[in-house]
């Protein structure tokens, strides 16, 4: 309970803030703020047509009702066979070359399957060669699959319409990762698209138990989402409990994976993240093979990956593909560089406004010379540098590339040199800040050195004033929110805290691949052995 | 639930808040304290000398922690934390203790006892015990102020002097710790390393310097023995060659030189260094008497010989045996300036024998010393082997 109590105060007092600001503007605006506001927004109602009447002016007077001014949906009208028919379709989600050598050249020449009285399904196999076929007869459906790249075609006569899905969306191609680049190993990551997506999945696991099960989620958006997972690996009541936690959301739109990580995380309060998300498919199969369940959505490169333990935050995709000692090494380097992004600037400033005693004596007198002259106290420096920091990243973040360049050469001189040697800073503080933000980069994952970053400014803060002691203080209260934390019913803190000691081999080492023989314990009880336990080479000589 | 949660975690901020800073010092305001010296002004009033750090007025920027420097401020007082405190009167920081390294008492301040300073240096968790205590010959403020030669600071320097004689074994390594443990065992007698001031050597470039700067110290410290302590007061004197018998009794020799002359032409003509010295001791009483049977093992390369004889198999023997004498030499005459002149038991026996004979425990230091003098006697056994000649020698045919 303790945990919660920092965050809570700050959270809280931001948010009730925010609160009474925004009702100070919505009740000047608009007065009254609705109050049914719980239920999920309805879309502009129109004269209901639940089914397609066998009238095609009809069917057509109703969607271009429903398609008014909408001018990326197109009504062609052709005649087949003497008799008025409709192509309705909306423009740039459809494969044109398809539509035109694949379904209207053979629509013209076998018109005459569209008479009345004749079967249309055992037709139109025969007929159409392409594309995924249906026959409709839902209007609603229809008004869907019109948005959705489909091909609707509407003949006089038939209460009936033929379905044609031949989505094509201007796509992004595949591209290397730009947020998790590797070296070796493959190097595709997700685009924009979900079929895309799903199909760099299933490129990787051709096996009928990996399910991609599909929802519709947000009521404007109408976002394609897909929950991946290996039904004979995966835990069914995870993936049930992920189903449940995805349907809770009622939203006008997804736009990306972001906001479904916040919408169904298990501790929203929390600066850590329990939801892993990774633009890499290969880290995705990786944890679906483990018993994790997948999520992905249309237009977000991402996909999410639940149950998210803390320590996985410090695992590369490419420890697996580099040979295990490097890969073993570079971890521990990974956990030196985490606690040197976190606990630096608080030592320095613990070290030499307190406890200066802790400090070797030649280290304590060159420090001591080095803060001569320099006006600010040295917390206070250890702040301003790394704000001072932050803003440079953030500045060369959003700035275009060209622009960047030129903020971190004057970030780098400007910051560093000239104010060193205007005695402003101390050097040793630009040292500290340097070392403190390149080690934040050696986090493989942006999403975990984003709350360190934030305990790293309650270190600085507490250990300015309580010295050794504030950070322990902040150590312990952030080491006991982390235990409290869960992750889809998964310890936040495993194979730590609870100790799970045969998944260990993953976490203080990356042990050989022919020695992991086993899934993670907590997740994958169901189908527990991964790999024949006869794997080293060499042994069955 | 939550209003409590705010309750509390306001309370504990407000907690963690109220205690804030108490002990907040910057950098920049402190005086590191290196080094201190106390002296015995005039009866009844101390000098203390306090070398601290000089890292302010130098150009910043680069050449900082380059040209780091140091001051000595002496205040006066009755006692030494008086007079420590008095310093703060000449500078305008705090003096900062922990980082002290070593405290010269002045030869007369020593002479009436250091138990004040050394209680300053013990009572105070702010100093402690791991400083070397040094004796002056002459005012311990002069010596402190000596011309560091390859460091800044000289009472870093001395402090390097101090370690450096693990190789040679002319002083003693204990801190004040040590200092400590053995001024308060039965024999009470402790050793303390001995400096003297010397005339820097005549170089011209240096003296046009100080002589345009004016105030470059010109003398330098030398190690110089060590004086003996007994009940906190100064006792008397031992030479280097004579502290390093003491080591070798108390069997704190670590590396040493021993050179010898194997031709007998006048000229040490070999020269051993010693890598490994272990001295075992055994005390007994017997009818009366208290033998303190000690046994030296020396082993030891040869690094420079010029003698004419070559260094072969049947030789080393006569090698041994010489260096043998020679150290066993040393160490009787020790013994005898302990007994003898001294009177006071410099080994450190009390104790060993206290741990054989507990009733020895009840002793008080002068009856121990009554026992010493009459009674403890030394068997003496040293056994040098000579492992790596430097360069193979013939075979005798």
């Amino acid at each position: 309970m303790v945990e919660y109590m920092v965050i809570w105060f700050f959270y809280n007092t931001i948010a009730s803030t925010c609160k009474r600001m925004m009702n100070l503007v919505t009740k000047r605006t608009f007065k009254k703020p609705q109050k049914t506001s719980r239920e999920q927004p309805q879309a502009e109602a129109c004269p209901l047509l639940d089914n397609l009447v066998n009238n095609l002016d009809v069917n057509i007077k109703y969607l271009k009702d429903h398609f008014d001014y909408c001018s990326d949906v197109i009504f062609r009208e052709v005649s087949l066979d003497g008799r008025s028919a409709y192509l309705i379709f909306t423009n740039g989600a459809v494969d044109n070359n398809i539509l035109t050598l694949g379904v209207l050249d053979s629509l013209f020449q076998e018109a005459a399957i569209f008479t009345e009285g004749t079967i249309l399904t055992e037709k139109i196999k025969e007929t159409l060669p392409t594309g995924q076929v249906e026959l409709l007869t839902d209007m609603n459906e229809c008004i869907t699959q019109i948005l959705g790249g489909s091909v609707v075609v509407l003949v006089d006569g038939f209460e009936q319409g033929v379905v044609i899905n031949l989505p094509q969306w201007k796509n992004r191609g595949i591209s290397p990762p730009e947020v998790e680049p590797n070296v070796l190993g493959p190097k595709d990551s997700f685009n924009e698209s979900l079929t895309t997506n799903v199909s760099l999945i299933r490129r990787r696991l051709l096996h009928p138990d990996c399910k991609f099960q599909e929802l519709n989620l947000g009521t404007y958006s109408k976002t394609r989402v897909v929950v991946a997972y290996i039904s004979s690996i995966a835990n069914t009541r995870m993936v049930e409990e992920v189903m449940h936690r995805l349907n809770r959301i009622k939203i006008d739109g997804l736009l990306d994976m972001g906001f479904i990580e916040e919408l169904i995380e298990d501790a929203p309060l929390s600066p850590f993240p329990t939801v892993r998300i990774t633009e890499r498919p290969d880290k995705v199969v990786a944890s679906l093979l483990e018993g994790r369940v997948a999520i992905l959505q249309d237009n977000s490169p991402f996909a999410a990956i639940v149950p998210t333990v803390f320590l996985s935050f410090f695992q590369s995709s490419e420890d697996y593909y580099n040979r295990y000692w490097i890969s073993s090494l570079l971890r521990y380097f990974r956990y030196l560089a985490a606690a040197i992004t976190l606990l630096l600037p608080a030592t320095y400033v613990a070290a030499t406004t307190f406890n200066q005693e802790m400090l070797p004596t030649n280290l304590l007198i060159t420090l001591a010379s080095q803060r001569e002259g320099i006006p600010l106290p040295a917390s206070l420096e250890a702040v301003l540098m790394g704000a001072a920091f932050e803003i440079l990243r953030e500045a060369g973040t959003r700035l275009p590339k060209t622009v960047g360049q030129a903020v971190s050469i004057v970030g780098a001189l400007i910051i560093g040199d000239a104010a060193v040697k205007a005695g402003i800073v101390s050097p040793v503080m630009v040292i500290i800040t340097a070392l403190t933000a390149i080690a934040s980069f050696t986090i493989p994952s942006i999403q975990m050195s984003n709350p360190l970053l934030f305990i790293r400014i309650f270190l600085v803060m507490f250990s300015s004033f309580l010295g050794f002691w504030g950070i322990f203080i902040v150590l312990l209260l952030v080491l006991g929110h982390l235990v409290s934390l869960r992750s889809f019913g998964i310890p936040y803190m495993a194979p730590i805290a609870p100790l799970v000691t045969p998944d260990l081999d993953d976490i203080l080492a990356r042990a050989p691949l022919w020695e992991m023989t086993r899934r993670p314990k907590l997740l994958a009880k169901k189908n527990p052995l991964r790999e024949s336990k006869k794997l080293k080479p060499g042994v069955d000589k | 639930m939550f209003t409590n949660f705010k309750r509390a975690s306001v309370f504990l901020l407000m907690m963690l808040m109220l205690v804030g800073c108490w002990d907040w010092n910057e950098l920049n305001t402190l005086a590191i304290v290196i080094g201190a010296a106390v002296d015995k002004e005039k009866p009844g009033v101390l000098e203390v000398t306090v070398q601290t750090v000089k890292t302010g007025g130098k150009p910043s920027g680069e050449q900082a922690g380059q040209t780091t420097n140091f001051i000595n401020t002496s205040g006066k007082g009755s006692t030494v934390f008086a007079a420590a405190r008095n310093t703060s009167v000449d500078i305008s920081r705090r003096n900062y203790w922990p980082h002290a390294q070593v405290v010269v008492m002045g030869d007369k301040y020593a002479r009436e006892g250091i138990i004040s300073a050394v209680d300053f240096f013990n009572r105070d968790p702010q100093r402690r015990t791991t400083v070397y205590f040094i004796l002056a010959e002459g005012p311990g403020k002069k010596l402190l102020s000596s011309k560091a030669k390859t460091e800044d600071l000289t009472a870093m320097e001395l402090k390097e002097y101090i370690k450096q004689t693990e190789r040679t074994g002319y002083g003693v390594t204990d801190t004040l710790r040590e200092f400590n443990q053995q001024s308060e065992s039965i024999s009470g007698v402790s050793l303390l390393n001995k400096f003297r001031l010397k005339k820097e050597a005549p170089d011209e470039a240096s003296q046009g310097a100080s002589a345009s700067t004016g105030q470059q110290p010109k003398e330098e410290a030398v190690l110089d023995g060590t004086g003996v302590f007994y009940n906190y007061k100064l006792a008397g004197y031992l030479t280097t060659l004579e502290t390093r018998a003491v080591n070798w009794l108390r069997d704190k020799i670590k590396s040493t030189i021993i050179s010898i002359d194997i031709n007998k032409d006048g000229q040490d003509d070999l020269t051993l260094e010693v890598n490994k010295s272990k001295t075992n001791l055994k005390p007994i009483i017997k009818g009366g008497k208290y033998i303190m049977s000690a046994k030296v093992e020396i082993d030891g390369d040869i690094v420079e010989y010029s003698g004419k004889q070559e260094l072969t198999e049947l030789f080393l023997p006569k090698i041994n045996k010489q260096i043998a004498d020679k150290v066993a030499k040393e160490i009787n005459n020790v013994f005898r300036v302990a007994k003898e002149e001294l009177g006071l038991d410099i080994f450190g026996y009390a104790d060993k024998y206290a741990n054989q004979y507990p009733f020895l425990l009840d002793l008080n230091n002068s009856d121990w010393h009554k026992i010493f003098k009459d009674q403890v006697e030394l068997e003496l056994t040293v056994d040098v082997k000579v492992r790596f000649t430097g360069k193979s020698y013939k075979k005798s045919d």
